[in-house]
């Protein structure tokens, strides 16, 4: 039988633990209330002050900023709330629009928050601030940030290579000559895409790139040969097939199928024999686009490969060079027997397409 | 002229609404693919001007919806930060008229959209 005292203790504890909990709830419902209150202002405001930037029209002036936005300022949190938005505002309007956002950064010594990130020992604040110049396109801060670009932090180090690229186009691309560390596969793709929206005017330094030690710059200076048809970078990329790096070799086969001469059949079928199987795939479907005639006799040999792929690829390749060619392959010696038949059906499929 | 715009950003919302009310048109506000073909089908914009990204419906939905609903055929420009040539080329077969990549110039916003207030005096 339980005391009454226990009783009553339990119910109390039970009362106790419920009110505390309501307590909770009420409270961070308050707080939350109370941010969300405060976030809606701070939007109204940040909207407002930069929706007056991008129409202000006086060429000499300030842009007028409130008493009320000048005060907040002194917070930290509204500061890099309003920091975010002039960046989301300053990466969509361009034009005298994108220099007004600009302007106000400047008005508002915005800048000075960044270059103290930039000397910032935790690399997320280095990156962020190095995003930030970069975004406001002030070219000024170029020397201080283009340190960073061979920076031991990879994400600090993508930052400032994109900063240097967005500011400078191919100029920028100088980096290549001096970075050691690894450009990633994906730091690659960021900067082919910042790349994409600038003109190429036949910049320099590929050459370079290609004899560098970094092996990773050499594969992106193969991307670029191929991505900008540099026909004049032929032998180079040939240069490049006797590369002990895997993917130097590879890249360097892909980028051939672009700038492909006469001879580039040739050489590659040179190579085929004592290629690595992976690459032996990628000349393969490098010949599909630019095999001659002269390279039928090689290419039937390839259909008695043992990888399946390298038979199709082969077979694709006699298909596109002439009408010989596909005569060839219709002629072989086991075109009615599987998998001949089916690949022989699809590649004429793919032809009638 | 009445011009339904279609985007998610908040911001940038307000700020093409506020700098089209200035050069006098009329503004709809829409912020998601879904909400902006339901106030297509109440006002019967002159002009659609949308983004891509965006919540539950996208760019390219509404113009594919909007080509094949309307008999009017009412103009849609894109204005979004995808630059990409696949993207842009499927936006003009689908039918889009024009197709302004971010970061875009307000004032270069305004000059498009007069062409086609002044293909819509000429028709009307």
């Amino acid at each position: 039988m339980i005391r009454p005292y226990y009783f009553i203790l339990a119910i109390f504890f039970f009362i106790l633990v419920a009110l505390s909990l309501i307590a909770f709830i009420l409270i961070y419902m308050y707080l939350r209330n109370k941010s969300t209150k405060k976030q809606q202002k701070w939007t109204v405001m940040a909207n407002l002050l930069i929706r007056k930037a991008i129409f202000f029209e006086e060429i000499e002036d300030d842009i007028p900023v409130t008493l009320r936005v000048q005060q907040s300022l002194k917070q930290t949190p509204f500061r890099k709330f309003l920091t975010n938005e002039l960046l989301k505002a300053k990466k969509n309007v361009s034009g005298s629009a994108a220099e007004n956002i600009k302007q106000l950064y400047l008005q508002l010594n915005l800048n000075q928050y960044a270059l103290a990130g930039l000397k910032n020992r935790r690399w997320y604040l280095k990156a962020q601030a190095i995003q930030e110049l970069s975004v406001m396109g002030l070219k000024e801060y170029l020397t201080k940030i283009y340190r960073f670009t061979n920076n031991a932090n990879e994400l600090v180090r993508m930052e400032a290579q994109i900063a240097i690229v967005n500011f400078y186009g191919f100029e920028g691309l100088r980096f290549l000559d001096v970075v050691s560390y690894p450009i990633t596969e994906w730091q690659q793709i960021k900067l082919l895409q910042e790349l994409l929206r600038i003109s190429p005017d036949n910049f320099k330094g590929i050459e370079k790139w290609l004899k560098s030690p970094n092996k990773t710059v050499v594969v992106f200076a193969l991307k670029l040969v191929r991505g900008y048809h540099r026909f004049e970078l032929h032998d180079s990329v040939v240069g490049c097939l006797a590369d002990a790096d895997k993917q130097v070799k590879l890249q360097a086969i892909i980028s051939l199928g672009e700038i492909y001469t006469a001879e580039t059949s040739r050489l590659l079928i040179g190579q085929f024999l004592s290629a690595h199987p992976k690459h032996q795939l990628a000349i393969i479907k490098v010949l599909q686009n630019i095999a001659t005639d002269d390279d039928i006799p090689f290419l039937l040999q390839q259909l008695d490969h043992e990888n399946v792929e390298i038979k199709l690829f082969a077979a694709r390749a006699l298909a596109n060079i002439s009408a010989k060619g596909l005569e060839s392959l219709m002629n072989h010696k086991q075109a009615l027997q599987y998998p001949f038949i089916e690949i022989i059906a699809q590649v004429k499929n793919e032809l009638a397409i | 002229m009445r011009i339904l715009v279609a985007e998610d950003d908040d911001l940038m919302l307000k700020t093409l609404e506020f700098r089209l009310k200035r050069d006098g048109h009329e503004v709809i506000v829409t912020h998601d693919g879904k909400e902006a073909l339901e106030q297509i089908a109440i006002h019967s914009p002159d002009l659609v001007i949308t983004d891509i990204m965006m919540p539950y419906s996208s760019g390219l939905e509404i113009i594919s919806a909007v080509r094949q609903n309307y008999v009017n055929r009412i103009p849609i420009i894109i204005l979004s930060g995808m630059y990409q040539e696949d993207v842009v080329l499927e936006a003009f077969q689908l039918g889009a008229d024009d197709y302004i990549t971010k970061p875009f110039s307000p004032n270069e916003l305004t000059v498009r959209v007069r062409r086609f207030g002044f293909a819509h005096a000429v028709h009307a």
